[in-house]
């Protein structure tokens, strides 16, 4: 298997969020889209942009279709998610789960997408369904962020891929997990929101230095008005993560889908906070060709909406590295020797 | 989440019948993705720091008029991130002359695909919104 020379570009719906909030039109997000370069890639979170959802209406489902093809985009994958917690103090089963992830994979099909993002899925959860998505021609892919690949929740996913063989299972790898350092578009919320500046530094120093967020919390319950910045630290460490990078080798024979996770493009048109450079070599050297979906995750502590400038310019940077790893690879060169220390 | 926009375009009015007075005003949900009713734990509005009593608060969604005190029972019915829900609000006590006040909206969201914690609570979002407005 061998990566292309020029990589599947995409965009996934969230990355434009807060663009949506303040009264941007589906149909000009999808069209700026489609600016970004040729057969651009949609990824949609159906609760996101679908009003009658958690189904979805026959004249959504028109119009939804009428939005895509007439913005010349092609479809990537459809996001799901195993929302246990709907009721009040209630979990809900593996069979009520199964039952609305089957509505969910309905809706998947119904709009033509061929692969459904499920999270967080169990094994057991995936097994059931794997009939369906047999029935329907869609591939199902488990996103790796959060949760470390060394984690039982993950080797448990890894066993279950390892068993079953199965080509309509695998791994979608965001590229936040391998986050370097808190980026500066959360160091510049913290200050314009009322963080104190030493509780910033304190906080973004200690996750940073791999400080566990328990010892960071009971830092600032030591300080003096420490209690404004308990949700930002709270929030960076839920946001912001970061895996060695050999655990990707481990996902590399699994790997179906990509995230690349955009925080803020620098002057250097570099995004500084997440590893690109040594990531992309891993995959062209694995030969992944799948899609490359841009995660813009600024959006959320960014001061105004700004993601599809952010967009061009981490798109030209992906474009840029993929394709000087291609002639790497061609020329029997690596380029994954990291320049970043983890 | 986006606390800042939950009160964009929230067109806020005192509104008076015979014998009450209200407070008429749009909110946003503060998820990026629709939940049903039965995810939105708390609702709070303040006036000049005084909360204001939610026993007959409704909120107006997808169609629908519930009260806010049992938003827990409905988890059919669902509010879409791009919709703006009424929030009515009767007032127990006459509001006094028309001026300048802050009005505090406060929303708090179970966020449904988060795994409960080991004591089996779930995590929320919690968010702050305030405006001027003249009442």
């Amino acid at each position: 298997m061998m990566s292309s020379r020029v990589p599947h570009l995409g965009v996934m719906s969230h990355s434009f969020g807060k663009e949506l909030f303040t009264g941007q039109s589906l149909d000009d997000c999808f069209r700026s889209v489609a600016s970004l370069g040729a057969d651009q890639h949609i990824e949609i979170i159906g609760g996101q942009l679908i009003r009658s959802y958690p189904l979805l209406s026959a004249a959504e489902e028109q119009n939804m279709r009428r939005l895509i093809d007439e913005n010349g985009l092609r479809r990537s994958a459809y996001c799901a998610y195993v929302e246990r917690g709907r009721r009040k103090g209630i979990t809900a089963s593996d069979e009520e789960a199964l039952s609305f992830i089957r509505t969910e994979l309905d809706i998947a099909h119904r709009l033509g997408f061929s692969i459904i993002r499920l999270n967080p899925p169990t094994p057991g959860l995936i097994r059931s369904l794997l009939p369906d998505l047999e029935r329907l021609g869609i591939t199902l892919v488990v996103e790796l962020h959060s949760e470390r690949v060394a984690s039982p929740t993950v080797q448990a996913l890894l066993e279950l891929f390892e068993n079953e063989r199965c080509e309509l299972v695998g791994f979608l790898q965001d590229m936040g997990a391998y986050t370097l350092r808190v980026p500066d578009v959360y160091i510049d919320y913290g200050a314009r929101t009322g963080v104190p500046q030493e509780f910033v530094k304190l906080v973004v120093d200690s996750w940073n230095a791999s400080r566990p967020l328990a010892d960071t919390l009971d830092e600032l319950a030591g300080r003096p008005n420490g209690s404004q910045a308990v949700d930002y630290a709270r929030v960076c460490y839920s946001v912001y993560v970061r895996e060695p990078l050999d655990a990707l080798d481990d996902v590399l024979p699994h790997l179906k889908y990509v995230h690349s996770k955009l925080y803020g493009m620098n002057d250097a048109e570099d995004e500084p906070a997440i590893p690109y450079r040594e990531i992309i070599g891993k995959f062209v050297s694995y030969g992944y060709n799948g899609i490359v979906s841009s995660e813009y995750g600024g959006g959320l502590f960014s001061r105004t909406p700004d993601c599809f400038a952010q967009l061009t310019r981490q798109q030209a940077m992906i474009r840029r590295i993929w394709g000087a790893a291609v002639d790497a690879r061609e020329r029997g060169v690596s380029i994954t020797a990291p320049r970043h220390s983890f | 989440m986006f606390s800042q926009l939950l009160l964009r375009d929230a067109k806020p009015e005192l509104v008076h019948t015979d014998t009450r007075q209200a407070i008429k005003i749009l909110v946003r949900l503060n998820w990026y993705r629709s939940v049903p009713l039965s995810c939105v734990e708390e609702i709070e509005l303040h006036v000049d720091d005084v909360l204001l009593d939610s026993n007959e608060m409704t909120l107006g969604v997808n169609g629908q008029i519930v009260p806010v005190r049992s938003l827990s029972e409905w988890q059919n019915i669902w509010w879409f991130p791009l919709d703006q829900a009424l929030l009515t609000v009767p007032l127990i006590a006459l509001i006094g002359p028309s001026r300048p006040r802050v009005l505090k909206y406060g929303i708090k969201t179970r966020i449904p695909y988060f795994s409960p914690r080991p004591n089996g609570s779930w995590g929320t979002l919690n968010d702050v919104a305030t405006m001027e407005i003249k009442l």
